[in-house]
C-alpha cells in the first residue's frame, strides 16, 4: 500500500517537475526586475573620484539610495532621500530644508557647505551657494535613478562648497520611465502631487523624455508650538504650490538637459492679523531654470574626455506685508536674482602603466548677482547690490596602483575668483586591501568655502569687513568590508579642523568668523540581505564639534541612528518597509532641543505590468520633534505624523 | 522497492534549474549573458558554435557552464575561462568580470576590429570598450550599450535589447 502511494507521488513529481522546478529562463524584462538578494560585488559610483568607478575601486566611502528605496519608503522630496544617509540630519521651517553632517549644521547656512550635482552639473545657486532640497528642486523624486553621497571634503576635485560632502543626483532614462509614466500621491495633511512623464527611445538608441509635475500643499499646519486659536483659523491660507518641468535628450556621447521650476509659498502674516483682525498674505516665490550640454566619451585608446557647458538662473522673491500708522497696508519686497554659466572639462589619461591620470578645469561666470530690497515706502533700508564674478579652478588627480592590493591617489586643485584670494586644495588617499573584500582607506584633504555674495555684501552695507574664507582640514580612516555575499559593513573615524567658519551674528545682521573648531566623529553601518528578499540597513553617527577652548558648538546632535528594514510578504508582491530614526538632544541659542526617535512604515505593492502602489505612515507615534533652522530663535516642529498614498503607472508601446 | 522509489523521488525533486527567485549575482549575470547572445547579430557568416569566454570570475564561468547545460546548449556552445589574452580571438562572447580600466585595455588590445560581443560588469570596462556594460546597483542589474562601437565591429543588436538598455551610446 505504501509503495502505491509512493508510486503515485513519484508520478505526480514527474508530471509536475518540469513546471515547478525547471522554470524557464527568465526573459530580459524579468531579469531586469529580479532583485539581488545578495550584496553586489561592485556597484557604480562617480561622486568620490569625479569619474565613474566601481565601488571596489573607489577611493572614498560613497553611500547610495536607489529608486527602489525611494519607491519602497515612498519618499517625497530630495530632503526625504538625504535623511536616509548615515550621519545626515535634515530640518525645515516649512519654507527651506536645511542639511547638516559631521557635526556642522549652522542655522541659516542654506546648505552651502554641501556641493549638489545633477547628473554631474553643479546645482548650488550663485548668491548664497544654496542647495535646494524641497519641491522647488528641479528633479521630481520619481525621475531619480539614484542619489550618491560622498561624505567629507572633496575640494581637491570639486572646489568651492565641497566641504562636508558631495551629493550627486542621477536621473533615469526611458528604459525605467517607460513611454508614459504617471504618478500621483496624496497625504492626510493636504499635500497632492502629480507627475506625467513621456519618453521615447529611437531605433538608434537616442533617448528623450519630458516630465511635468505639480505639487500643491493646502492648509499647512503652522510649524510652531502653541499657535493661538485666532491664527489657526487662517491655516487655509498657509499653502504651497510648485510646478516643475524637465527635459532630457541623450544621443551617443552627448546629453542635453533643460529644467525649470516655480514654487510659491504663501502664508498669512501674523503681525497684520493682530493689527487688522484679517491677515495679509506673505509670499516667497522661487523661479529657476537651467540648460546643460554634456559630452562624455573615450576619444582615443588612452584618453577619456568629458566636457560640460550649462547656464542657470534663479530668482527668489519675497513680499511681506506691513501696516503703516495710517492703517494702510504696504508690501516690502526683496529679490535675490542670479544668472550664471559653467564650463567644465576633464581628460582621463591611461598611457602610464599603473596610473589613472586626470586633469580638469572648472569655470563659472556669474553674469548676475543681484539683491534688492524695497520697503513699500521710500526708506533708508532700501538697498540694491549687484556684482558679477568669474571663478576658476584647475585640478589634477592620479590613481597609482602600487600593487594589486595597494593604491594611492593624490589630487591637487587651484582655485581663484574675482572676490577672493587664490587657494590650493590637496588630497591624499591610501587604500589597502588587507583581505579579499576588506579594505582600509586613509584619507587626508583640505577644503574651503568662499565667502558668498550674501555674506560679503551684507557686511559691506554695515561697513564691516567681509569675513575670511572658511578652510577645513580633514583626516579620516575608513574600513569597508564585505564579510559575505549577504553582509557588509563600513566604519569611518574622522577629525576635521575648521578655521574661520562663517557665522551670522546673533544680535547684528552681519557675518563673522568663529574661532577654530575641531570636529570629531565616528560613522558606521551594516547592510544585511536574506535569501527571501528581506534586507536590513543600519547606521550610526557619533559626532562632536567644539570651539577652541572646549565649548560645544550648537545645533548638532552627538548621535544619529537609523534603521531600515524591508520584508516581502510571501509571493504576494507586497513589501513591508520600516524606517526608524533617532537623534540625540541638540543645543541651539540657549534652547535644548530634546532627543527624539521617529518610526515610519510603508506597505508597497508592485505588479508585473508596471503598476505600483505604496501606503505609509510617517512618524507613527507622532513624536514631537523640534529644531532650530535659522537665527530667529524659533524651534520649528518637524515631521508630524503623516499618512501618505502613492500610485505609479507606466505604459510601454511594445 | 520503497527505498528505490524514495531515492527516485529525491532525485527528481533535485533540480539544476533554479526557480526565478533567488538567483545569485553570478547566475543572474550568466542569464543576462545568454540573453544578450540571443539578441545580438554577428556579421556573416554567423558563428556555428558560440564560444563564451569568461575572464576574472571563476564562479561566473561555472554559472555560464551550468546555464548552457540547463538550456541544453552544450552542442551549440562552449565555455572557456581565459587566464590571459592569447586565445581571446577564439571568443564570440567575452565577459570581462571585475576588470578596471587598464585590465580592460589589456584584454581589448588585440581585438580592435574583431566581431566579438564584449560584456563587462564594471563601468570602467564599459567605458574602455565593452559593447555592453552589465552594471549592478544595490538592488538590481541593468545594462548599457555602446552601439557605435558594436557597429564598428560589425555587430548589431535587436531593437528590443536597445529599448531595455538603461543607456545607448
Amino acid at each position: 500500500m505504501r509503495a502505491q502511494y509512493l508510486t503515485a507521488a513519484l508520478c505526480i513529481a514527474i508530471l509536475t517537475s518540469e513546471s515547478t522546478h525547471c522554470a524557464p529562463l527568465p526573459d530580459l524584462e524579468e531579469l531586469l526586475d529580479q532583485q539581488l538578494n545578495q550584496l553586489p560585488t561592485n556597484t557604480q559610483v562617480s561622486t568620490a573620484s569625479r569619474i565613474e568607478r566601481s565601488s571596489s575601486d573607489s577611493m572614498a566611502v560613497t553611500h547610495v539610495i536607489t529608486d527602489k528605496d525611494i519607491r519602497q519608503f515612498n519618499l517625497q522630496s530630495l530632503g526625504d532621500i538625504l535623511a536616509l544617509f548615515a550621519g545626515i540630519v535634515t530640518r525645515d521651517d516649512s519654507v527651506f530644508t536645511y542639511l547638516s553632517a559631521r557635526g556642522i549644521g549652522r542655522p541659516g547656512d542654506f546648505n552651502s557647505r554641501f556641493l549638489f550635482l545633477l547628473d554631474g552639473t553643479r546645482m548650488n545657486e550663485n548668491l548664497l551657494d544654496a542647495g535646494i532640497l524641497g519641491y522647488e528642486n528641479f528633479v521630481d523624486v520619481g525621475l531619480i535613478e539614484r542619489v550618491e553621497y560622498s561624505p567629507g571634503a572633496s575640494a581637491a576635485l570639486y572646489g568651492n562648497n565641497a566641504l562636508l560632502g558631495v551629493i550627486n543626483i542621477v536621473t533615469k532614462t526611458t528604459s525605467k520611465l517607460g513611454d508614459i509614466n504617471i504618478a500621483a500621491s496624496t497625504t492626510n495633511d493636504g499635500a497632492k502631487h502629480a507627475r506625467i512623464t513621456t519618453g521615447f527611445r529611437s531605433s538608434s538608441g537616442s533617448d528623450s523624455w519630458l516630465s511635468l509635475s505639480k505639487t500643491k500643499v493646502d492648509s499647512i499646519a503652522f510649524p510652531v508650538l502653541q499657535v493661538p486659536a485666532e491664527v489657526i483659523k487662517w491655516q487655509h491660507l498657509n499653502k504651497e504650490d510648485s510646478t516643475r518641468v524637465m527635459f532630457s535628450h541623450q544621443t551617443g556621447s552627448l546629453q542635453f538637459q533643460a529644467a525649470g521650476s516655480k514654487r510659491t509659498r504663501s502664508f498669512p502674516d501674523a503681525y497684520t492679523l493682530f493689527q487688522n483682525n484679517t491677515p495679509e498674505i506673505e509670499k516667497v516665490q522661487n523661479e529657476a531654470y537651467f540648460l546643460a550640454l554634456t559630452f562624455d566619451d573615450k576619444v582615443s585608446r588612452d584618453i577619456e574626455a568629458y566636457f560640460h557647458i550649462s547656464t542657470h538662473g534663479n530668482d527668489l522673491k519675497r513680499s511681506a506685508p506691513r501696516i503703516l500708522p495710517n492703517r494702510e497696508v504696504i508690501f516690502d519686497r526683496s529679490l535675490n536674482s542670479g544668472r550664471w554659466s559653467n564650463l567644465d572639462g576633464q581628460l582621463v589619461f591611461l598611457g602610464f602603466d599603473s596610473h589613472e591620470f586626470m586633469v580638469g578645469f572648472d569655470f563659472q561666470k556669474d553674469h548676475r548677482q543681484e539683491f534688492s530690497y524695497n520697503a513699500g515706502t521710500p526708506s533708508e533700508l532700501d538697498n540694491y547690490l549687484k556684482s558679477n564674478e568669474s571663478r576658476y579652478g584647475l585640478y589634477i588627480q592620479d590613481l597609482w596602483r602600487l600593487s594589486p592590493k595597494l593604491k594611492f591617489q593624490w589630487a591637487l586643485r587651484h582655485d581663484n575668483s574675482d572676490f577672493s584670494t587664490a587657494r590650493w586644495s590637496p588630497s591624499f588617499t591610501l587604500k589597502y586591501q588587507f583581505a579579499d573584500n576588506h579594505n582600509l582607506l586613509i584619507r587626508h584633504s583640505r577644503a574651503f568655502r568662499v565667502t558668498n555674495f550674501l555674506e560679503r555684501n551684507t557686511n559691506s552695507v554695515f561697513y564691516v569687513p567681509a569675513p575670511d574664507n572658511e578652510t577645513l582640514t580633514y583626516s579620516e580612516v575608513s574600513l569597508v568590508q564585505r564579510w559575505t555575499s549577504s553582509f557588509s559593513s563600513f566604519a569611518t573615524i574622522y577629525q576635521s579642523n575648521i578655521k574661520n567658519l562663517i557665522h551670522r551674528d546673533i544680535f547684528y545682521p552681519t557675518y563673522f568668523n568663529t574661532p577654530p573648531i575641531t570636529s570629531q566623529g565616528l560613522e558606521l553601518g551594516v547592510d544585511k540581505r536574506w535569501y527571501n528578499g528581506m534586507s536590513l540597513v543600519a547606521n550610526m553617527a557619533f559626532q562632536r564639534s567644539e570651539l577652541k577652548g572646549g565649548f560645544d558648538i550648537g545645533n548638532s546632535p552627538k548621535f544619529i541612528g537609523q534603521l531600515r528594514f524591508s520584508v516581502p510578504l510571501g509571493q504576494s508582491g507586497f513589501l513591508l518597509s520600516l524606517h526608524s530614526h533617532a537623534v540625540s538632544e541638540r543645543k541651539s541659542f540657549g534652547y535644548t532641543l530634546p532627543k527624539f526617535s521617529s518610526h515610519d512604515a510603508s506597505l508597497s505593492w508592485q505588479s508585473t505590468n508596471m503598476l505600483s502602489v505604496a501606503l505609509g505612515v510617517r512618524n507613527i507615534t507622532n513624536e514631537e520633534i523640534l529644531d532650530i533652522t535659522d537665527d530667529g530663535f524659533i524651534p520649528y516642529v518637524q515631521r508630524r505624523r503623516q499618512v501618505h498614498l502613492s500610485v505609479n503607472w507606466s505604459w510601454d508601446n511594445d | 522497492m520503497i527505498k528505490v522509489l524514495f531515492a527516485l523521488f529525491l532525485l527528481l525533486s533535485y533540480h539544476h534549474c533554479q526557480a526565478q527567485q533567488g538567483l545569485s549575482e553570478n547566475e543572474l549575470k550568466a542569464a543576462f549573458l545568454y540573453r544578450f547572445s540571443q539578441f545580438s547579430k554577428w556579421p556573416p557568416p554567423p558563428p556555428e558554435k558560440l564560444s563564451f569566454c569568461v575572464v576574472g570570475n571563476h564562479e561566473l564561468y561555472e554559472a555560464v557552464l551550468n546555464l548552457l547545460q540547463d538550456q541544453k546548449m552544450q552542442n551549440n556552445t562552449e565555455v572557456i575561462e581565459l587566464p590571459n589574452n592569447e586565445q581571446v580571438k577564439l571568443c564570440d562572447v567575452l565577459f570581462l568580470s571585475q576588470q578596471n580600466r587598464q585590465q580592460t585595455q589589456y584584454w581589448l588590445t588585440e581585438l580592435e576590429q574583431h566581431p566579438i560581443l564584449i560584456v563587462a560588469d564594471t563601468s570602467e570596462g564599459f567605458r574602455q570598450g565593452a559593447m555592453i556594460g552589465l552594471i549592478a546597483d544595490t538592488n538590481n542589474l541593468s545594462f548599457r550599450i555602446n552601439l557605435t562601437d558594436a557597429k564598428r565591429r560589425g555587430l548589431n543588436f535587436s531593437a528590443h535589447l536597445l529599448k531595455l538598455a538603461s543607456e545607448v551610446r
